[in-house]
């Protein structure tokens, strides 16, 4: 049931972006006048702060739960003529980790995330742009205790972001931007705040 | 503006609001009678002869017209539990009750539920001594229709009892066929279901009981170390466990570190296989355990463990089966792997023709498949069991115990089946 709602509401979330963009596509200036066609690599990285319960508990709990970590991003986009922009996104990231003290024996546990997204991008307004992705999560489990173990599962999951856009170039921009990554089958989710570069490697009118 | 507008509707859509379904069960320790110092245990002969399929001539719009009032008990050491449950049926609709004499009447205490909502409350029932409890605590009770009423109240949620409920006695449970077997699904039901215990546990095995199982289908897998467990999935999942930071299939762990960071849903530590084995031997008056396969590797430990519990139940006096569950063709052909397979106690979910090969004690049709009369017909001629799973849908429940001759029932809601089978006439 979770699942269910989340995917239609993020379905139904895209259908509004697509709508939006076919209304409004002649109210929003852009920095240039004329209309590119390209390919835009954004690669950054930032810091990561999960935000949702972990159930953990003594006596496997020996430290409190560790839920700020590095994260990375690397997205590819495709701008067409229009505003709905389109790509993939993947990166890296720390869900939490801690450590455990038990019956004395110590060990570790961090859940990592890889985001495998299909994700949809639209100018909202000058240089600001809202991003909304869909796909599924591969979270690994890196257990020392007993023996080490990793152990992976790909869970369904979204993210939307908010990022700001500074040009340096008709081909290079800086990139601050804000987050939300949702791996909703685990109830994993976090909040990224990053700095990436934006890279229009290919563009043709 | 248009572009605007966008915004506030992404944020709404991603975080709106989600139902979260939840039972939370009533507190009923309020009831001063019956935590009355001078409130005694009911005497043994009491319970059995208070079984009986009852009449409601109060409050049968919310639970039905008639019902089955059955006693089970679970031990631990010396001591020993007791319940009495009434199934209903209406709603998939049971209570849930302990019971004490109290100057001269009997008092039961506890709750109800519906299994097919959240609805839940405290109950609280009483036998005068007019009303049958001097028949039933006397000497030798001999109970005829009429003989027993059992009367109270019933409450939602917290609340104080106040809505009426009066039971009549008119006939003993059905216990034909004699052998029976109703058989709760992974230990006791689902933790979806939003029983106060999860699923393939200890305490899910010691609770069904209540539910008015016979039997208990558990759910086997190895650990990285290959120690038995009991869980269903094939992954780690918060439908099943609690969040820990462990993802993954549950064979890339040791039983050491499940056991370390792994609960189930209400807190529970995974079992072994051998702790539920104990737990239904020395704990409970179960009759029946099927051990599902999930796994696809050797059948031989299960194998091993199953002779073992035989072997001691036997050696207290108790009648258990303890049957290898094979639900599919890998599983099958592992069984073909041990030495004397034919004399193997076995569940075979394959055809009747698989059955036959292996000598299996019972077949398991799905029931989707029908009553299938014939075939099961064929099959008793051969001295074989037929069981049924996994039936939920109450009118499926009910046609299959009126209209066919299975000799056992897996459901997710063995109160369900209770209720069908006691009812019966």
């Amino acid at each position: 049931m979770y699942t269910s709602k989340k995917t239609y509401l993020l379905l139904v979330l895209l259908a509004l972006l697509a709508v939006n963009s076919l209304l409004a596509q002649s109210n929003v200036k852009i920095d240039s006048n004329k209309v590119w066609k390209s390919f835009v690599l954004q690669v950054g990285g930032g810091i990561g702060s999960y935000t949702t319960v972990v159930h953990i508990k003594p006596p496997a709990l020996s430290g409190s739960v560790k839920r700020y970590s590095p994260v990375g991003t690397l997205r590819l986009l495709w701008y067409p003529s229009y505003r709905l922009r389109m790509g993939f996104e993947t990166g890296y990231t720390d869900f939490y980790s801690y450590k455990v003290k038990n019956a004395g024996k110590e060990g570790s546990l961090h859940l990592s995330a890889v985001p495998l997204l299909f994700v949809f991008s639209m100018q909202v307004v000058r240089r600001v742009n809202i991003y909304a992705g869909l796909g599924a999560y591969m979270e690994t489990t890196h257990l020392v205790y007993d023996g080490s173990v990793t152990s992976k599962a790909f869970v369904l999951g979204t993210n939307i972001a908010l990022s700001y856009t500074y040009p340096f170039s008709s081909k290079l921009s800086i990139v601050a931007e804000a987050e939300w990554m949702n791996a909703y089958d685990s109830k994993d989710a976090a909040l990224n705040l990053q700095a990436k570069l934006a890279w229009r490697f290919l563009r043709w009118q | 503006m248009k572009k605007y507008f966008i915004i506030p509707v992404f944020f709404c859509l991603f975080f709106s609001c989600q139902k979260k379904y939840e039972v939370v069960m009533p507190d009923t320790a309020t009831w001063s009678m019956f935590n009355d110092p001078a409130a005694l245990p009911l005497t043994p002969a009491s319970r059995p002869a208070m079984e009986g399929v009852y009449t409601l001539s109060k409050g049968n719009d919310i639970f039905g017209d008639q019902a089955a009032i059955k006693w089970s008990h679970t031990s631990k050491g010396s001591d020993t539990t007791y319940h009495v449950s009434g199934f209903f049926g209406k709603d998939i609709a049971y209570f849930i009750c302990e019971g004490k004499q109290l100057n001269g009447s009997i008092l039961l205490n506890g709750y109800w539920r519906k299994m097919v909502s959240t609805e839940t409350g405290i109950v609280h029932l009483t036998i005068s001594a007019a009303n049958g409890a001097a028949l039933l605590l006397g000497p030798g009770p001999v109970i005829t229709p009429g003989s027993i009423v059992i009367d109270g109240f019933f409450g939602t949620g917290s609340e104080n009892p106040g809505t009426p409920i009066t039971l009549s006695y008119i006939r003993k449970l059905n216990n034909s066929p004699a052998s029976f077997q109703i058989a709760a699904h992974r230990s006791g039901g689902r933790t979806s279901d939003l029983l106060p215990v999860s699923e393939n546990s200890v305490a899910m095995i010691l609770k069904t009981p209540e539910f008015g199982s016979t039997g208990v289908e558990v759910d086997v897998r190895f650990t990285k170390d290959g120690v038995p467990i009991l869980y269903h999935d094939n992954t780690l999942n918060l439908r099943e466990v609690q969040k820990s930071g462990l993802v993954g299939p549950i064979e890339d762990y040791t039983y050491d570190q499940l056991s370390t960071f792994v609960r189930l849903v209400h807190g529970e530590k995974i079992p072994t296989l051998r702790e539920a084995l104990d737990a239904v031997v020395y704990q409970t008056q179960l009759q029946f355990v099927w051990l599902d396969t999930k796994y696809t590797s050797s059948i031989a430990p299960i194998h091993a463990m199953q002779l073992e519990y035989i072997q001691k139940a036997a050696a207290i006096g108790r009648k258990l089966d303890i049957v290898i569950g094979l639900p599919g063709k890998d599983q099958f052909n592992q069984f073909l792997n041990l030495a004397d397979y034919k004399n193997v106690p076995s569940l075979c979910e394959l055809g009747a023709n698989e059955s036959d090969q292996i000598n299996a004690k019972i077949w398991a049709p799905r029931f989707t498949e029908g009553t299938q009369n014939e075939l099961v017909a064929d099959e008793h001629t051969k001295g074989r069991k037929v069981y049924v799973w996994t039936v939920d849908e109450p009118a499926f429940i009910t046609s299959f115990i009126n209209d066919g001759h299975f000799d056992g029932m897996l459901s997710n809601f063995p109160s369900c089946v209770a209720y069908n089978y006691y009812v019966h006439q």
